[in-house]
């Protein structure tokens, strides 16, 4: 077992992402997915947004990375929830991070997780929950 | 109700809540895992090195969370799209507010999955820029073993 000491209320390490435009290209070539509004500049301006803004689901991704690394891989992830509650204009340092919810006794079954993401002013832009099976 | 009069969930709209679309169908292959394995940073190598995933206990290269593979596109043929597409709304702009996944079993490369959704609520909000449309739309993918192996469930905001 490599699992970092897990208690009640342990913060999980925040990771922190670049997302510029490159990123959100990357992005769209791994969800096939290519609304432009999440890369280019001008057309988001025309939308009426300083810029590109990050896509939701890229977060809900991050929630899966940070926790992934947090364990080593020695997890399933058998839950992952998410409310954006703010865009993340791109050019921003996105920090993710977490904290343990409800532990089970037995410290082997599902661990509850709270998630968030925060954009490089430190505003709160996504808030969610995670459960995961430790391996 | 919108600018116009006209109420943002229409009759038509509300008699799709609680259907279900035809079944969609999903490829997992090994190089969209890596994709979305390097797009989210990933640097772990069990997402880009099949045997190093086997030795870590999965059947193949794990999808990553949040990844269920790719529809077949044709340029040109149109996409077929799940419900929540369908609504015929003058609000056009399209904001996620959320998503909700729950996994059932595993998804790896080399599987495919057949994908049905769900308009499960329609509701109509009011915001800063006027009338807001909420839709709540849920998915459920099978694999080819017939096993139910992920549920999603996406709220959308158009405005």
């Amino acid at each position: 077992m490599t699992h970092p000491n897990i208690t009640l209320h342990s913060q999980i390490p925040e990771l922190v992402e670049h997302c510029d435009s490159r990123r959100m290209a990357m992005w769209a070539a791994a969800v096939r997915s290519f609304n432009p509004l999440h890369f280019d500049y001008e057309f988001a301006r025309r939308a009426g947004l300083p810029g590109p803004n990050v896509n939701g689901a890229f977060k809900l991704a991050l929630f899966g990375r940070t926790i992934h690394e947090w364990l080593n891989g020695e997890c399933s992830i058998k839950n992952l929830s998410s409310r954006y509650l703010a865009m993340d204009i791109i050019e921003t340092d996105i920090r993710c991070g977490g904290e343990v919810t409800e532990l089970p006794e037995d410290g082997r079954s599902v661990v509850s997780l709270s998630m968030w993401t925060e954009g490089s002013d430190g505003q709160k832009t996504t808030e969610g929950t995670a459960k995961v099976q430790l391996r | 109700m919108s600018e116009k009069g006209d109420p943002v969930v229409t009759d038509e709209m509300r008699q799709l809540i609680g259907q279900r679309s035809a079944p969609l169908h999903y490829e997992v292959e090994s190089g969209a895992c890596r994709m979305f394995a390097w797009a989210v940073g990933y640097k772990d190598r069990i997402f880009y090195e099949s045997e190093r995933a086997r030795s870590a206990g999965y059947r193949d290269l794990p999808a990553p969370p949040g990844f269920f593979g790719h529809r077949l596109v044709i340029p040109g043929a149109g996409t077929p799209q799940g419900l929540q597409r369908f609504l015929d709304t003058p609000l056009k702009v399209r904001l996620d507010a959320g998503a909700e996944i729950e996994y059932l079993g595993d998804i790896c490369a080399g599987d495919t999955l057949s994908g049905t959704s769900r308009l499960v609520s329609l509701e109509e909000k009011s915001g800063q820029s006027g009338p807001l449309l909420v839709s709540v739309t849920e998915f459920e993918y099978t694999n080819q073993n017939n096993e139910l192996v992920a549920k999603s469930r996406h709220t959308v905001i158009n405005r």
